[in-house]
């Protein structure tokens, strides 16, 4: 992946606001065909920018869809799936594409 | 049929969908069906399409969406991205009924013949457990230590010797098959990496050792032996378009679900199997447009596709064969891919399963 298109994928999640309650920032990015692109080595097709104070810089990575072992209720590194939702609202991904995270699945 | 609700939508499809129930996965339960829901509960129907029942809250600690469900005797296993949930007795009058979690998601859980829930945990490993009721349930991991594979899928080849083969869709790294020890803690398996090729499906093609495996870009692979097979067949068709999803074969066919339709390819399978898989292949294939998330196959009789309204979409496939004949669209297709086949130690760590 490129830096600009590195910092596309944080300009469309920060723009659209794509967050969790903590401010960490969630994004893809696309191929030429419309499809979502794989950015990470393990297959990632989501980007997790956590979050940074003001003047600090963000830095990302791809992100798991699978949580690991965690305390009950406690999800470990994964997003939620009101991030999901979210990117479907904003018309980041589509309703297949959706299901297709919550799933665990890549889309 | 009560509560669910049958109608015609595209060509071969019944669509059933329930109120307040958005479906996340469809498959077999015993001689029933069973539909997951976006918020981990079951529901239960018999094939005709008659409600039994389901569970009121999800059976998942996470109420992430159900990806998988399997059945061993008595003992269950739900599978989400968050965590596996172990059942035991839960929906037979009989004995006391347990359950325990393993608090890490999944792509999904199988049974095998010899009584062992099989989950593919991503970058983790492979899962093995027990299906029997014990008073400690052990989880064992495997996975190659020196350079992990990311599990994504896994089936279970039933063998004469009531063995357990297991093959597993490990995308770029290919496809990791190998017989389950005696003991259950390791695997002693090879890797088939199809060269530049992301491996994100794989099925039995009939009550042996040969198995189709499923590219991302659509690509086939034929393996007459999953374990010795160094040529398999290589097959892509420009009809099936879109991401592939998920591969599935019943009644001497191949099915292929993508992000843009299902596929059937008509007596791929039978005949790959009887040997007329030749250079120059016409094949009949039906195509059916559709925004799916997830399918399966139902006793060679029925798939399951959940779609992207959160219902599902019930094919007969006797309806389909019944077309066969007619369709006019025959396509050839042949790539050539070279393959490299490696010997791997998958090694196992232990983990404890948490009683809910």
């Amino acid at each position: 992946m490129t830096d600009a298109e590195e910092f596309s994928v944080f300009d469309q999640a920060d723009f659209l606001d794509i967050s969790n309650s903590k401010g960490d920032l969630f994004g893809i990015l696309r191929d030429e065909d419309g499809e979502l692109r794989i950015i990470g080595c393990w297959l990632e097709q989501l980007a997790k920018f956590p979050f940074t104070r003001k003047g600090t810089p963000w830095h990302g990575y791809p992100c798991w869809l699978l949580s690991r072992e965690a305390p009950k209720n406690r999800k470990k590194g994964a997003p939620t799936k009101k991030i999901f939702q979210k990117l479907k609202d904003k018309g980041v991904i589509t309703e297949q594409q959706r299901k297709r995270f919550a799933n665990g699945g890549d889309a | 049929m009560s509560g669910s609700r049958i109608s015609k939508v595209p060509r071969y499809c019944e669509t059933i969908a329930f109120k307040g129930f958005k479906i996340s996965w469809a498959g077999p339960f015993y001689d029933d069906v069973c539909f997951g829901s976006e918020d981990g509960r079951l529901k239960f129907t018999t094939p005709g399409g008659v409600e039994l029942g389901g569970t009121d809250r999800s059976v998942s600690d996470s109420k992430e969406a159900v990806n998988g469900l399997a059945t061993i005797g008595y003992s269950q296993a739900v599978s989400t991205r968050s965590d596996v949930t172990f059942m035991w007795n839960q929906f037979v009058p009989r004995g006391s009924k347990k359950s325990a979690t393993l608090h890490s998601g999944t792509h999904g859980v199988i049974g095998t013949q010899r009584g062992y829930f099989i989950a593919p945990m991503g970058e983790l490993g492979l899962m093995v457990v027990e299906a029997k009721d014990k008073s400690r349930q052990d989880v064992f991991v495997s996975n190659d230590r020196e350079s992990p594979f990311y599990f994504y899928r896994t089936i279970a080849l039933p063998t004469a010797d009531y063995n357990d083969v297991l093959v597993s869709a490990v995308r770029s790294g290919g496809i990791v098959a190998g017989e389950l020890s005696v003991d259950a803690r390791s695997l002693r398996a090879s890797t088939i990496a199809p060269d530049g090729i992301d491996v994100v499906d794989i099925c039995g093609l009939s009550n042996s050792l040969a198995t189709a495996a499923l590219g991302r870009n659509g690509t086939l692979m034929l393996f007459q032996d999953i374990l010795s097979d160094t040529e398999p067949r290589s097959l892509k068709f420009s009809s099936i378009e879109g991401v592939a999803y998920r591969l599935m074969c019943a009644r001497g066919h191949i099915f292929v679900l993508t992000s843009k339709g299902f596929y059937v390819l008509a007596n791929l399978a039978k005949k790959f199997l009887e040997g007329q898989i030749h250079d120059r292949n016409a094949m009949q294939i039906v195509s059916m447009k559709m925004s799916a998330v997830d399918a399966n196959v139902f006793k060679n009789e029925f798939v399951y596709i959940v779609n992207d309204e959160s219902s599902v979409y019930r094919i007969d496939l006797s309806e389909v064969e019944n077309d066969i004949s007619n369709i006019d669209q025959k396509e050839e297709a042949q790539v050539s891919l070279a393959y490299v086949r490696r010997s791997n130690s998958l090694q196992s760590k232990r983990k404890m399963l948490q009683p809910t």
